[in-house]
């Protein structure tokens, strides 16, 4: 029995070896990708990021004819996500698209499961800036606003404790403008701009999710936390028009595992930005309040760590974190 | 003697409906072992509220309930235990657990068919070799429907030593 | 009247050959998928979501909307026939429905359901095309407190909808209200209940409540009697609603349209609460309440109108104010989304050609349904034929498919089992699982609600009270409670029938 079993052994792990082998050998950016490619994402689906990797899923499915995948694996606020392709294996057929809260999780999470160093970062290609808007009926300049706010201390909605629409709001309000607030967490973007759109809050924070509430005059929009305006709502001035130099945007990621071979990293880059490059895919993406930006992989990585200072700066200010 | 057995032997239980009475118990441990796990966190004031409020008195009241089902136990004539018949619980939560346990190691095309045998086992009137025919049948056509037509990311066959995995 | 002519003017959108086929091919695959057990409208969606790529916005999201009604319809019929509830709206529906189907009268509970549905359909159709705007606008007056007290007017529902003790009742909503609570606290993102597990740290999905408590554990009564308790095959002829049926549940399903049309345009997610308060009415209005939960067929006619109702009203916050009320609607924004369509109030004035398309197409959608399944019905039945040891490992493996399918989580399957072994010992123990799933539904949204609006007052209870709406459904809250109890306090005990 044994003696019969154990050349079959052998032939088989044979086999498996010379089938990892060339595996490996095939790992080049040429031929990637060899099998079916899975975004997870880091939220549940219906989502802006989970829009964003299904747009970008079926284009590379379609130009590398290959199967690309989403998968939803939302938890613990991109978390539970990240720790799963953190620990994929590194064959550049397990990406991640997630949001800011990459970045401000460094920071705001006393406990993760990964650590950042774990991936690596192939795109950020998109943003939003968070933005404030409040009821037409309350005062619509942001000075006259803070004056108005300064004897009432105001209550303002956003998606949830430690969204990057909270962190930016209370960290202007308290640490910029000093205007004392109350914080009122919804389940969500939408349910915290239906609070300021029947005027139960005194203010919203969101990013592009108050685009269309504003274009439309059902809120003001007190200002945006961008360079530049937004084109989709051109008149709203920026904080930094307003006297408070202050950015803080709002972006979708995707990385993959640290050690997926440096060119497969490369061919994603150029491939994603060569679908965002088109122009009925921007057309889609602007007309929501998103900016485009082109970057290459070295620019990516100092961008994703330039927010992850950035961001973990803001969440020590306001003294908030999440178990 | 039991003090849950409604004895037809003329002896009265102090228990006069076990149901309630076990029942009743049960909640009464169950809240007091939630309202510990929220020791930890902290339930503000009516105004404004902390994480463990709302669950903190939700589990008072489940306890409260179950100690008025533990004293009507006493005085009010009640239903006797059910009984609880195992072999169907038995097999098919052993087939849940080999499901879970192999869905992402092994694989849909083992998981499925072995944890389908195992529940098949749960009844009473199995027919083995139907079973095997309809478990076979089964995978198919779900691997078919879940993966080839509808794409959906269901694991199909993981076998790491032979680098499978599709 | 200006509605009327932009309604033709939908109609003649949606009725473009192309989009006929593709709502016609929408429904017909979201009924199939919806149907498989496990798999609810918010999986169905999603799963069929990517075939909509392809097509232009307009067309995409009539396809989209015919595989959401197709799912629902599906979900319902998969918890009349073996009470695999996949959503918190299917468990009132699989209460008398699958009582029905045990009885042998499975056809008439799915005929009476898309029947319904479709009446509510229809009415709901011109609602949105007649009301849209004013209605959105005014459901912005629902602040957290208001929701709190809705929802607080919404668990004195579910003491009546108890078959059983009230008392025991009351308990059950306590439990659901305690399972809502495990995970994340919304206000300090501080975890809860947890165990600090993983798995557990975002709480229970209602799917997973759903085919825990009712399915699995409903195999396992089953089990306990092998084929005897199988659901009976339906005698030839009986197939469809009698005529009596049919009078019997015409006004339950006028009634369901009503309060699934109101609830429906709350944007926070008001149409959850209508299936549950169609049962309760349909039950206090009933000569002999005693008949439901033992295969009433107002309480599938109510339910499920209502249900479809606010399914459908449920689109107006979407499309007027751009808020998505629920994970259905919010699984549309995406869909829209790629797309490249932002809803909100632009969609009405920029886009007509898709807003009254769409709205003309949820007619249609409705209508293809009972086209599609009104013959299904007889195959549904034949199903029922397949020998129940055969079948529950059929409905075992399902479940684990559809729970995997939402998270690609095994332990999701665990938990499922967990909850089946509670199901079962609830069944032992006299409770029933339906309030315990309105409290676990309500219950999250109530706590969030109820500290929104004490942080909005700055603290103050008296919000409950100078706010008017709030008021008026604390106090129908009130009533509601006491005409559940009193009937049994004076009868001085509870009715403990079991079957």
């Amino acid at each position: 029995m044994n003696a019969l079993r154990r050349p079959v052994a052998a032939a088989l792990s044979a086999v498996a070896i010379m089938l990892g082998c060339t595996g490996v050998a095939n790992a080049q950016a040429a031929s990637y990708p060899q099998d079916r490619v899975t975004l997870t994402v880091a939220f549940a689906a219906g989502g802006f990021v989970d829009s964003f990797a299904r747009i970008i899923a079926q284009e590379l499915s379609t130009k590398w004819g290959k199967p690309v995948t989403v998968e939803n694996k939302a938890g613990a606020g991109g978390n539970t996500a990240a720790a799963i392709v953190a620990n994929a294996k590194p064959d550049g057929l397990n990406l991640l698209v997630t949001s800011t809260a990459i970045a401000i999780n460094e920071t705001l999470y006393k406990q993760r499961d990964y650590s950042l160093g774990q991936l690596v970062p192939i795109s950020i290609s998109v943003s939003s800036p968070e933005t404030i808007a409040t009821h037409p009926s309350n005062p619509g300049d942001l000075k006259d606003y803070l004056a108005w706010a300064k004897d009432r201390e105001i209550t303002f909605a956003t998606a949830g404790v430690g969204s990057g629409s909270h962190i930016a709001a209370e960290y202007f309000l308290r640490k910029l403008a000093r205007t004392p607030a109350t914080h009122v967490p919804f389940r969500g973007g939408a349910l915290s701009v239906q609070a300021a759109l029947g005027n139960q809050v005194d203010m919203v924070a969101s990013s592009f999710g108050v685009i269309p509430q504003v274009t439309e005059g059902k809120l003001k929009g007190l200002a945006v936390a961008s360079e530049t305006r937004v084109s989709a709502m051109p008149d709203v001035p920026t904080y930094t028009e307003k006297g408070f130099p202050f950015v803080a945007e709002s972006w979708v990621a995707v990385l993959a595992p640290a050690k997926t071979p440096a060119d497969i990293v490369e061919k994603i880059n150029t491939d994603i930005g060569e679908i965002l490059a088109r122009k009925d895919v921007q057309e889609k993406l602007v007309g929501m309040g998103y900016q485009l930006h082109k970057r290459n992989v070295a620019e990516v990585s100092v961008y994703l760590q330039d927010e992850v200072n950035k961001w973990g700066e803001m969440v020590r200010t306001i003294g908030v974190s999440v178990e | 003697m039991s003090l849950l057995n409604k004895g037809g032997d003329g002896i009265h239980p102090v228990i006069r409906s076990p149901q309630n009475f076990v029942a009743g118990a049960f909640l009464i441990v169950a809240a007091a072992f939630v309202v510990w796990m929220l020791s930890g966190l902290s339930q503000g004031t009516l105004r404004t509220m902390g994480p463990a409020m709302v669950p903190r008195w939700t589990a008072v009241g489940i306890g409260l309930g179950g100690a008025v089902l533990v004293v009507l136990s006493f005085l009010k004539e009640g239903e006797a235990l059910e009984r609880w018949h195992l072999r169907g619980p038995i097999f098919v939560l052993a087939s849940l657990v080999i499901f879970a346990a192999t869905i992402r190691s092994v694989g849909f095309l083992v998981a499925a068919p072995l944890s389908m045998l195992t529940a098949g086992f749960g009844s009473r009137e199995v027919r083995p070799l139907e079973l095997v025919i309809f478990t076979v049948a089964m995978t198919v056509f779900c691997a078919v429907v879940f993966r080839v037509l509808l794409n959906q990311p269901l694991p199909m066959l993981v076998l790491p030593a032979l680098s499978i995995q599709f | 009247m200006d509605f009327l002519q932009n309604l033709v003017h939908g109609v003649g959108v949606a009725l473009s050959p192309v989009n006929v086929l593709l709502c016609f091919a929408g429904c017909m695959l979201g009924t199939l998928i919806g149907v498989l057990p496990g798999i609810g409208p918010i999986a169905t969606i999603a799963i069929l979501l990517p075939l909509t790529f392809g097509l232009d916005p307009t067309a995409a999201l009539i396809m989209l909307a015919g595989i959401y009604y197709g799912a629902q319809y599906g979900g319902s019929t998969a918890s009349i026939l073996l009470n695999i509830p996949g959503e918190s709206s299917a468990v009132v529906t699989a209460l008398d429905g699958h009582e029905m189907a045990r009885q042998g009268r499975a056809g008439a509970a799915l005929g009476i359901s898309a029947i319904g549905s479709f009446v509510a359909g229809t009415i709901a159709t011109v609602v949105i095309a007649a009301l849209a705007s004013p209605l959105a606008s005014l459901a912005l007056v629902f602040g957290p407190a208001e929701y709190f007290a809705l929802m607080l007017t919404g668990l004195a529902f579910a003491v009546l909808l108890a078959r059983g003790s009230v008392f025991k009742a009351i308990i059950m909503i306590l439990i659901g209200i305690l399972l809502s609570t495990i995970g994340p606290d919304l206000t300090t993102g501080q975890l809860r209940l947890t165990f600090g597990a993983v798995w557990l740290a975002d709480g229970i999905e209602i799917a997973l409540l759903g085919m825990g408590l009712f399915g699995i554990a409903e195999v396992f009564r089953s089990l306990e009697h092998g084929e005897a308790r199988q659901v009976r095959q339906t005698r030839i002829g009986s197939l469809l609603p009698s005529r009596e049926e049919l009078r019997a549940s015409a006004r339950p399903i006028l009634r369901g349209t009503l309060l699934g049309s109101i609830l429906g345009i709350l944007p926070g997610n008001g149409a959850v609460l209508a299936p549950y308060a169609s049962y309760t009415l349909e039950k206090k209005l009933a000569r002999q309440p005693g008949r439901f939960g033992r295969g009433a067929i107002e309480g599938v006619a109510g339910p499920e109108s209502a249900n479809n109702a606010g399914a459908q009203t449920s689109f107006i916050p979407l499309l007027t104010l751009g808020i998505p009320p629920n994970a259905v609607m919010a699984l549309m924004v995406g869909a829209m989304t790629i797309h490249g369509i932002v809803p909100g109030p632009q969609i009405m004035t920029k886009m007509p050609d898709l807003f009254w398309g769409l709205i003309a197409s949820m007619w249609m959608g409705n209508l293809m349904l009972l086209i599609i399944n009104l013959p299904l019905v007889g195959l549904w039945v034949k199903l029922l034929n397949v020998p129940y040891r055969l079948m529950f490992v059929g409905i075992v493996i399902f479940c684990c498919i559809g729970v995997y399918s939402i998270n690609s989580e095994p332990a999701d399957i665990l938990i499922m089992a967990a909850l089946a072994v509670f199901g079962y010992a609830l069944s032992k123990f006299n409770f029933e699982p339906a309030p315990l799933t309105l409290g676990f539904v309500l219950g999250r949204m109530m706590e969030e609600n109820l500290r929104q609006a004490l942080m909005i007052s700055r603290g103050s209870f008296l919000t409950f009270v100078e706010r008017p709406i709030a008021a008026f459904f604390i106090v129908l809250a009130i009533v509601m409670l006491a005409v559940g109890i009193l009937p049994s306090i004076r009868r001085g005990r509870d009715e403990v029938f079991v079957d």
